[in-house]
Formats: structure tokens, C-alpha cells, sequence
């Protein structure tokens, strides 16, 4: 853990200290984490809650971590588990597949106003939404969250050699994807 | 993949931007730690997702709010944790065996205050107990009960005297 990283974590179980720490923790992190949601369940306003419930998890939490982890994967792990179970529920809601689910939410990207991105850009979310899960989330973290393979391994728990395979699978179906249609 | 990205380029009705599948190709070419910055230029938006205007400043303040509320709240504990459920479970159990027992219980079943005087005369008469007649009439003596509870000062000697011409066979007594 970086010493920075350790410094905030020791205000943030200070109770005396903790809300100043999280304010700047929320400042740290609330873009970085709001973007590891959206490309998961790609709607603004879900998003939006999402990243509430995965900061309020974060606080009433806070006091219980242990450090056996750096800081930042630990947030990473708990909104990628709320952005999952989100989806899992949702899914079960309007009685969907997750696979079903998962080409809904692309669908629902062309009436989206909070989306500007061309055909290219929407077949390319086409493309990552017919991968398996790890897969989307590998290829998500990589290439447009820009993480480390080794901050991803520590996020998904996943060695650093299985997820540049998965990335290299993932990547070549996205371009066969493109190409076939 | 050259081969494959100019086959790509000649497919009619795709609208490509002209850096998009070399940036892409030099991505999968590298396969591992390639970098796509190009194609999608706008770092952390390359997906082109938006948020409303000024949203990370409001977001900011909404958190800090609800986390404030949530501490003036104090902390939450669940009611019904397992453990806390099954020391619950066994404390109510107690009490209900405890009530069924005690306040539910038949009344007709264990009080002699209830029982026909001829359903007591027919148990002893019918040897169903062991004591002899001294023994019944000592402890009835000794207990007092029957005796006792017994207001005397309410029967007129009308009334004692036809109880003690229907019940009492010797009438020497009665003379006594």
C-alpha cells in the first residue's frame, strides 16, 4: 500500500477524522469509480445510484478494512459487486437472461441522451456486450478505465497471465464481431 | 490482419472514422499492452457515454449528505441477526411451553376443588386408594381442608339436622 494510500486509510477509520477523509476519498475516486459502473450497466441514472450505494458501502465499511488489500481495489471490488447484483436484479425483474439483459441495455443506448457516440461507438458496445461477463469486464478496466493488468488482478482476484488472455480473447472476438456485422 | 481490416474498410455502409480500425488493428496487434487512445480520444469518455453537466460536483455533495445522515442515524443493527434469531427462538420456546402449561391448562384436570363429592366417594369406596378410613380421616384432619372450609355458622340446625338424617346411618349420633 502507498504511504498516501495508508495515511488516508488511517484518517478514514479516525473517527474524529473520518468525514474530512471521505470527502476527499469521494474527490478521489468518484470519477474512476462512476466510469467502472457505467461501462458495466452503461445508464446514467442507474449508474448514478449505483455509485451512491457502492460509496455508502465504502463508509459503513471503512472501519473494517484490514488493509490486506490496497485501498483502491476494494472500492473497485465493491461497485463492481453492486453493479452486478444491480444487473442480476434487474434482470430477474423483467424476467431477462443477463444476455438478453445485456443487449436491452444497448438497445436502450440509442434513445439514450446521455449517449453521443456514433454507429462505430455503438457497435463496438454491441460487440463487448456479447462477451461472457469476465470477459467485458476485463476488456472494460483495459482498455477504457486504462488499468494496470496488475491493479485488475488485484480488483478481480484474477492472475495477471490469465487476464492478458482473457483481454486477447476478448479483443479478438470484438474484431471478429466488427467484422461480421 | 492488414488483409482484414482493408476487406472491413471496402464492406459498403459502414461509416468508419479513418484512424478507428489501424488504432484498433495496433491494439490487437499487440494484443497485450496495447493502447487504443486514438480511437476514441477523449480519455476517460472513450465510450462515449456523457453525464449530465456538473454532475461529479452535485454527486459529491449527495454523498457526503446521505453519509452524514446516515451517521446522526447511528449505526444499524439488524434485529433478527442468526445467532441473536435462535437465542430468540429459545427464550420464546421457554415461554411457551411455560404458558401452556401453566396458564392454559385444563382446570378441570388436577383440582379436587372441581371433582364430584360422588366421583371422590366412588374412588375410595372402590379401592382404588390404599388408606384405610383412619388414615383418609387423618389427613383430612391433618390437612384441614374439608374441615376447615367449612362454615358451620351459616347452616341452620334445620338443615344440619336433615343432612345428618340422610347421610348418617347410626342415629345414636344424632341423639348425642
Amino acid at each position: 500500500m502507498k504511504l498516501e494510500e495508508t495515511i488516508l486509510l488511517r484518517r478514514l477509520q479516525d473517527p474524529k477524522l473520518v468525514k474530512q477523509a471521505f470527502g476527499e476519498l469521494v474527490t478521489l475516486y468518484k470519477e474512476r469509480l462512476y466510469w467502472h459502473i457505467r461501462n458495466m450497466v452503461k445508464d446514467h441514472n442507474d449508474t448514478d445510484d449505483i455509485l451512491q450505494n457502492t460509496f455508502m458501502k465504502i463508509y459503513q465499511n471503512i472501519a473494517n478494512f484490514k488493509g490486506d488489500s490496497l485501498l483502491f481495489s476494494w472500492m473497485y471490488r465493491i461497485a463492481t459487486n453492486e453493479a452486478i447484483t444491480f444487473l442480476n436484479s434487474k434482470a430477474k425483474k423483467i424476467h431477462l437472461s443477463s444476455q438478453d439483459l445485456q443487449d436491452r441495455l444497448i438497445e436502450n443506448l440509442e434513445s439514450d441522451v446521455y449517449f453521443e457516440g456514433d454507429e462505430i461507438q455503438l457497435k463496438l458496445q454491441k460487440a463487448i456486450a456479447k462477451l461472457p461477463q469476465k470477459q467485458q469486464q476485463v476488456f472494460n478496466m483495459k482498455y477504457f478505465e486504462e488499468l494496470k493488468y496488475k491493479e485488475i488482478s488485484e480488483i478481480l482476484g484474477t492472475s495477471e497471465g490469465a487476464l492478458k488472455a482473457s483481454y486477447h480473447i476478448a479483443a479478438k472476438k470484438i474484431e471478429e464481431f466488427l467484422k461480421s456485422n | 490482419m492488414k488483409k482484414n481490416l482493408k476487406t472491413y474498410k471496402n464492406k459498403p455502409g459502414f461509416k468508419i472514422p479513418s484512424n478507428y480500425m489501424q488504432d484498433f488493428e495496433s491494439k490487437l496487434l499487440n494484443s497485450l499492452d496495447l493502447d487504443l487512445d486514438s480511437t476514441f480520444n477523449n480519455s476517460q469518455n472513450k465510450n462515449s457515454f456523457n453525464v449530465p453537466e456538473g454532475y461529479f460536483d452535485t454527486l459529491e455533495k449527495e454523498v457526503l449528505a446521505k453519509v452524514n445522515m446516515d451517521a446522526s442515524n447511528g449505526k444499524v443493527v439488524s434485529l433478527f441477526t442468526r445467532k441473536s434469531f435462535y437465542y430468540a427462538a429459545a427464550v420464546a420456546a421457554v415461554f411457551i411451553t411455560l404458558i401452556s402449561t401453566v396458564l392454559f391448562k385444563t382446570p378441570d384436570t388436577n383440582s379436587i376443588n372441581n371433582l364430584e363429592y360422588a366421583a371422590l366417594e366412588n374412588y375410595f369406596n372402590d379401592e382404588d386408594s390404599d388408606l384405610n378410613y383412619n388414615e383418609l380421616s387423618n389427613l383430612i384432619y391433618e390437612d384441614g381442608v374439608i374441615i376447615e372450609s367449612l362454615n358451620a355458622s351459616n347452616f341452620s340446625d334445620d338443615a344440619i339436622l336433615d343432612y345428618l338424617n340422610e347421610n348418617v346411618e347410626d342415629s345414636g349420633l344424632i341423639i348425642e
